[in-house]
């Protein structure tokens, strides 16, 4: 949809608005194209981000971006994709109305994982050269402070009060808590080896940590720290929490399947075999579906989360890899 | 020094806490190469599943030892190059014609190797596509100034030519085969 300022002025668009606004109320229908949704897939192997339409399950844009890129963060809000590329060592900026690359940011050292805090002000960027978390000002992207965590820091994630920001440290074998007004570590949590991907539920209750050397997954309640660890496939990497919490997702790279866990019961419900080194994984909730990144397969895996069963395959780029949370409503 | 020079260029910086102790930074490499091979599927997956027989078909290999340990399944490979290869069999699947293993140690210029050989029905009867896709990290870890042979490139390039060996010496022994 692309819309000039003045034709928003326009009384006729309000009109039509209304009339679309009465329309979908009368018939129910499941698909408002006004808020469809898009899954940003960084491909490592040929610089490019492939954005799919999650309506159609086709990709409609192939953006150039830098070097080897992996992590992803998207904001409705601010409508940008920012993309991590390690070997350039920069972050590309997409804006997600048009799927244009509209700037890059230089980043010293190798950027990977990326989270955008709730409010949309902080984009936070794991580098393992240093490790440290950058924090860049979203408004104005040439402020940014910085703040020294544990060894190699892969994934991020911010509690949904801004206050938070989690940090996997993959050779510390922990999670750092960093209190986001002042960057600082308030507490360290040992969970398995190498945690990876990071993922919180929801309401910020829940935080998994996917530990890939040991297989694991630990949930960990944020409100006591106290954590239970579920075993999972081989060389597990992400995950996601489903919108109820009631249930987790995990990709298993070595094994080419996705773990589905129900959190109540700390059981697994359901292994789905997917496409080959499956990285990157995020819910779009409005039409209960997980996307996974394959990085052996060069493509998207698409899971129905209601009969936990593989409905498609979308062809995206080499490597494919989609570190963060990729799915974007517009 | 690089650290306040960081710090300066960055404006404010919350810590100065220095962890020289570098991370890892490299990304995963992936060898994918494919063949097709005028022989039956059964035929050329045979060959393949054969775990501690690849020198059979593959000239990049002089010998091979099988090992059993308890349900585990390890080769050990001698290769033409020089060195060996210590190898855990995965898995092997009869249904899918697919197998897959993983490197425990190994003399090769890189690490966390594992692999798969995949053997598909060609477009036309008697004929076979074998796909084997590997991914690995190259032998240093750590980040730049990388020391020489121990690269991405280095680490490529000994998979590389194992694999085009391998595939070309499999289409070799499974079309000359009765």
């Amino acid at each position: 949809m692309n819309i000039k300022l003045t034709t928003l002025l326009k009384p006729s668009y309000f009109a039509s608005i209304a009339i679309v606004i009465i329309t979908f109320t009368a018939c129910s229908a499941p698909l408002n194209t006004a808020n469809n949704h898009y899954a940003y897939i960084t491909n490592q192997g040929e610089n490019t981000v492939s954005v799919i339409d999650t309506a159609k399950n086709q990709v409609v844009n192939t953006i150039k971006v830098g070097k080897a890129p992996v992590g992803v963060a998207v904001s409705r809000k601010l409508q940008r994709a920012y993309i991590s590329n390690v070997e350039s060592r920069d972050i590309s900026i997409i804006d997600t109305h048009t799927n244009k690359l509209i700037n890059t940011l230089k980043i010293k050292g190798s950027p990977v994982g990326l989270a955008l805090s709730p409010n949309n002000k902080t984009l936070y960027v794991a580098d393992w050269f240093d490790n440290r978390v950058i924090a860049i000002n979203t408004l104005q992207t040439n402020i940014m402070h910085e703040v020294s965590v544990g060894n190699a820091p892969a994934g991020l994630i911010v509690s949904p009060d801004n206050h938070w920001l989690y940090v996997a440290n993959r050779d510390s074998n922990d999670i750092a808590i960093i209190d986001t007004e002042t960057l600082t570590i308030k507490r360290r949590i040992s969970v398995g080896k190498h945690p990876f991907g990071l993922a919180l539920s929801n309401s910020g209750k829940l935080l998994a940590s996917v530990n890939v050397q040991e297989d694991t997954v630990s949930i960990i309640n944020t409100q006591t720290d106290t954590q239970q660890k579920i075993k999972v496939g081989y060389h597990p990497y992400c995950a996601a929490f489903s919108l109820d919490e009631n249930t987790l997702y995990v990709t298993n790279t070595q094994d080419d399947s996705v773990t589905v866990i129900d959190i109540a019961t700390q059981k697994i419900i359901a292994t789905i075999n997917v496409g080959s080194t499956p990285e990157g994984i995020s819910l779009n909730h409005s039409n209960h579906r997980a996307y996974i990144a394959n990085w052996g397969s060069n493509n998207v895996s698409v899971i129905d989360t209601k009969t936990n069963q593989l409905l498609t395959t979308i062809k995206t780029g080499e490597k494919s890899r989609a570190f963060g949370q990729f799915v974007l409503s517009r | 020094m690089k650290k306040i020079l960081a710090a300066i260029a960055l404006g404010l910086s919350v810590s100065l806490v220095s962890f020289t102790a570098a991370a890892h930074g490299p990304s995963p490499l992936k060898v994918d190469k494919s063949i097709t091979i005028k022989a039956d599927p059964a035929k050329v997956w045979a060959l393949i599943k054969d775990f501690g027989n690849m020198q059979k078909w593959n000239p990049a290999i002089v010998s091979s030892k099988l090992e059993k340990k308890g349900a585990d399944t390890f080769r050990t490979l001698t290769l033409k190059e020089g060195g060996t290869s210590h190898d855990k069999l995965r898995s092997t699947d009869d249904a899918d014609m697919k197998i897959k293993y993983e490197t425990v140690t190994s003399d090769l210029p890189l690490t966390d190797y594992n692999a798969f050989i995949v053997v598909t029905k060609g477009e036309k009867p008697g004929e076979t596509n074998v796909q084997w896709v590997s991914r690995f990290y190259r032998l240093y870890k750590l980040n730049p100034p990388i020391p020489a042979g121990q690269d991405d490139e280095t680490a490529l390039k000994a998979i590389n030519g194992i694999i085009d060996t391998g595939l070309a010496g499999l289409q070799k022994t499974a079309e000359s085969a009765k």
